[in-house]
């Protein structure tokens, strides 16, 4: 097993902490607009966007203070290589296993514990650094427990191949 | 029936031998969950949903309030004998805990934070039972009015009372305002926001969205801070504190009981609010306040007592007026609008086997707890060898195979990773998922009763104010406004802490070389979980996580 980095976390930085004000605001705005469109009606009879208006503003205005006062807001974290490469390789590994699962397009997909048993294997071996007899040990055991759990005791209607 | 025969009907629901077994069930689960730092109560309740769905109303709330009040005693344990607290609300017990457990005093530590935590459950349990049925009478009267000022006020609390920035909070809770409009408007038939998705016109799935903000949110987060843990647990004796122990510590108790049921009942007031309060006060009163960070027992009993006190208190507007106050009280709600039931002042009546069967079965849990805690300790601690990197794809697969159980949609699954990605990056920036979870389940609710009132009052926005019970509401909210604003221009560049802003006055002693450091994370509101402790950086900072930027 390799040793892997810690990562004490870097504040953010300033482009950082601006972005984590800007992103809000214009997530509000485009809201706004949108509740706009909606028709916002009046008090007596309120269309269907006053009220994500309403909410609307409520992100805009915060966020404009938060803008106003960006350079001084101290926290939030920098977001390190390394970490961004792990986060994306499980979400690729999590969207297999989606795809797997459910299938797409036409393809029916393989069921649950093919899904389950890859993911988990393709986890442990590159983002856990696991050992093979280790990753084999886990994916197996864990697909069998989640299997005897779902579809035995629960008869959860979840696509599966065995049983 | 009064009060008595109420009560009494309670405890044959929550002695009924399948309740025993979901209280049991429950708490060694919160046990589990708060010994692991990678997993916390919330998404803990929300997968364990599906397995709740074909159970009974009455087990499956038990079963899952057992969960939170497990995980408050659980989270301790972790704290004193690897200085790793298992989740936020025990973020402060490190302080002390740890350092009496160098002293060779562990024993001493677990076994008052157990007692605590028992003492405390136990006052907020009583709180509940002669609190809940008065509340819920007086509720009887609200209308949508008092609902939409109500419901603003606990969304205004959970920003205000945050472990994090307000300002933030605040834009997290209008996001989750804003999720929580997707779909068909019930008024005027609309769709709003859904870009045509056909899966989208119900609107977003609850358990989805906490699955991902919560549940994969925490699994990115963990895996950026990845460490690879060698924790090593100090030697503890008997789990039994001397009589000394319990005469220094029993007004701590007190006190941690009732400031943790005051704290609990207001909307925001977690336990990890609580427990870091009541740590300040305890210092402050202490005739002895420079034994602090050093080894008081005090600096344990308090905080565990009051993060127990305020988990069991945080129900009280959840069963009485159907308003969560936290993340967990709001999955809770999910779980209970899964059921079939709808919580508010008419739960009493309408399902009283529930909502006394809830509160009795709490008698039994914190038993329970007691009497579990002390002899598996050891058991427990073994617990933290499970590596961060088996458990996070294990969690995925159950999160994702539980989501996919709630409304057999594919769908929610690919919910699930955005909300993940989301939740993630809401944490790396300083965002709290939590109000954005609370909003968004308090959303609906604010909404109707929003455009009822409206209805009501022809338009006339002051009908609000007009309203004896929404009149006082909103001069509350206009205070809570007001006095941050009020306070910083009296004081301007001060912070409004709520407990000490000055890292000296919270951080222990220098730390032991030889022993692993790690830093206890931020807090989160809400019954949060903690991220990964990183074994071997610097001093803790606690301070900085527990202190409220009034910027804000």
């Amino acid at each position: 097993m390799t040793d892997l980095p810690d990562e004490e976390p870097e504040p953010a930085s300033t482009t950082g902490r601006l972005i984590a004000a800007v992103v809000p605001l214009l997530v509000g705005a485009a809201a706004l607009v949108n509740s706009l469109l909606l028709g916002i009606g009046d008090l007596t009879e309120p269309g269907a966007g006053l009220w994500p208006a309403g909410a609307s503003c409520m992100m805009i205005l915060g966020s404009v203070i938060l803008l106003a006062r960006w350079r001084s807001i101290d926290d939030g974290e920098h977001f390190g290589g390394h970490g961004l490469r792990t986060i994306g390789l499980s979400l690729v590994l999590a969207g297999v296993f989606v795809i797997l699962f459910g299938g797409m397009g036409s393809w029916p997909g393989t069921g649950f514990e093919w899904a389950t048993v890859l993911m988990l294997a393709l986890w442990l071996r590159l983002i856990g650094r696991e050992s093979w007899l280790m990753t084999a040990v886990i994916s197996v055991g864990v697909t069998a427990a989640l299997h005897v759990l779902f579809i035995e005791l629960l008869k959860a209607p979840i696509p599966h191949t065995i049983g | 029936m009064d009060l008595f025969d109420s009560v009494l009907s309670g405890f044959e629901v929550a002695l009924a031998p399948r309740n025993i077994l979901w209280v049991f069930v429950g708490a060694l689960v919160g046990m589990v969950i708060g010994v692991l730092p990678g997993i916390g109560p919330v998404p803990t309740i929300t997968l364990l949903l599906p397995i709740t769905y074909s159970l009974p109303p009455d087990s499956a709330i038990i079963l899952l309030a057992g969960v939170y009040y497990g995980a408050m005693y659980g989270g301790t344990i972790t704290s004193v004998l690897l200085k790793v607290p298992g989740e936020a609300a025990s973020v402060v017990t490190v302080i002390d805990g740890y350092q009496m457990a160098r002293r060779g005093r562990a024993g001493s530590a677990l076994g008052i934070a157990a007692i605590g935590s028992f003492i405390g459950g136990t006052v907020a349990i009583l709180g509940l039972t002669f609190g809940a049925p008065v509340l819920a009478r007086n509720a009887l009267s609200f209308g949508p009015p008092e609902y939409t000022v109500l419901a603003l006020l606990g969304i205004l609390m959970v920003a205000t009372l945050t472990t994090g920035s307000t300002l933030k909070a605040i834009i997290a809770a209008g996001a989750g305002l804003l999720l929580a409009t997707v779909g068909l408007d019930q008024f005027v038939g609309a769709e709003r926001f859904t870009g045509g998705i056909l899966e989208l016109a119900d609107g977003f799935d609850f358990v989805a969205l906490a699955m991902g903000l919560f549940g994969l949110g925490e699994i990115f987060y963990a895996l950026d801070h990845r460490a690879r843990q060698t924790f090593t647990a100090l030697p503890f004796n008997n789990v039994w504190p001397s009589r000394s122990d319990i005469r220094e510590s029993r007004w701590s108790i007190l006190r941690g009981s009732l400031l943790g049921f005051g704290l609990g009942v207001l909307p925001g007031g977690s336990g990890t609010l609580s427990s870091m309060v009541s740590y300040t006060i305890e210092r402050k009163v202490s005739k002895t306040p420079h034994r602090f960070g050093r080894g008081a027992i005090e600096g344990v009993a308090g905080p565990e007592t009051a993060n127990n006190a305020a988990a069991t208190a945080s129900f009280i507007p959840l069963l009485t007026l159907g308003i969560p106050t936290n993340a967990v009280m709001a999955v809770i709600l999910g779980a209970l609008m899964l059921q079939g039931v709808a919580p508010g002042p008419n739960l009493i009546n309408e399902k009283p086997e529930v909502f006394w069967g809830v509160i009795d079965s709490m008698y039994l849990g914190n038993v329970l707890l007691l009497i579990m805690s002390i002899p598996l300790v050891g058991l427990f601690v073994k617990l933290v060898a499970v590596r961060e990197s088996i458990l996070a794809p294990v969690v995925v697969a159950v999160v994702m195979l539980g989501t996919y159980t709630i409304a057999n949609t594919v769908f929610d699954m690919w919910i699930v990773i955005a909300f993940g990605i989301l939740g993630y990056l809401m944490r790396k920036t300083g965002f709290d998922p939590g109000p954005l979870l609370l909003a968004f389940v308090l959303g609906a609710i604010l909404e109707n009763s929003f455009r009822q009132s409206l209805r009501m009052f022809s338009g006339d926005i002051l009908g609000f104010v007009e309203r004896p019970i929404a009149g006082t509401l909103v001069a509350i909210i206009a205070l809570v406004i007001a006095a941050p604003v009020v306070m910083r221009l009296l004081r301007p560049g001060a912070k409004t802490p709520l407990v000490p802003s000055d890292p000296a006055d919270l951080a222990p002693p220098p730390p032991d070389p030889a022993q692993p450091a790690p830093a206890p994370p931020p807090a989160q509101s809400g019954g949060g979980k903690t991220a990964p402790a990183q074994a071997g950086s610097a001093d803790p900072e606690p301070a900085k996580a527990i202190t409220e930027e009034t910027d804000s």
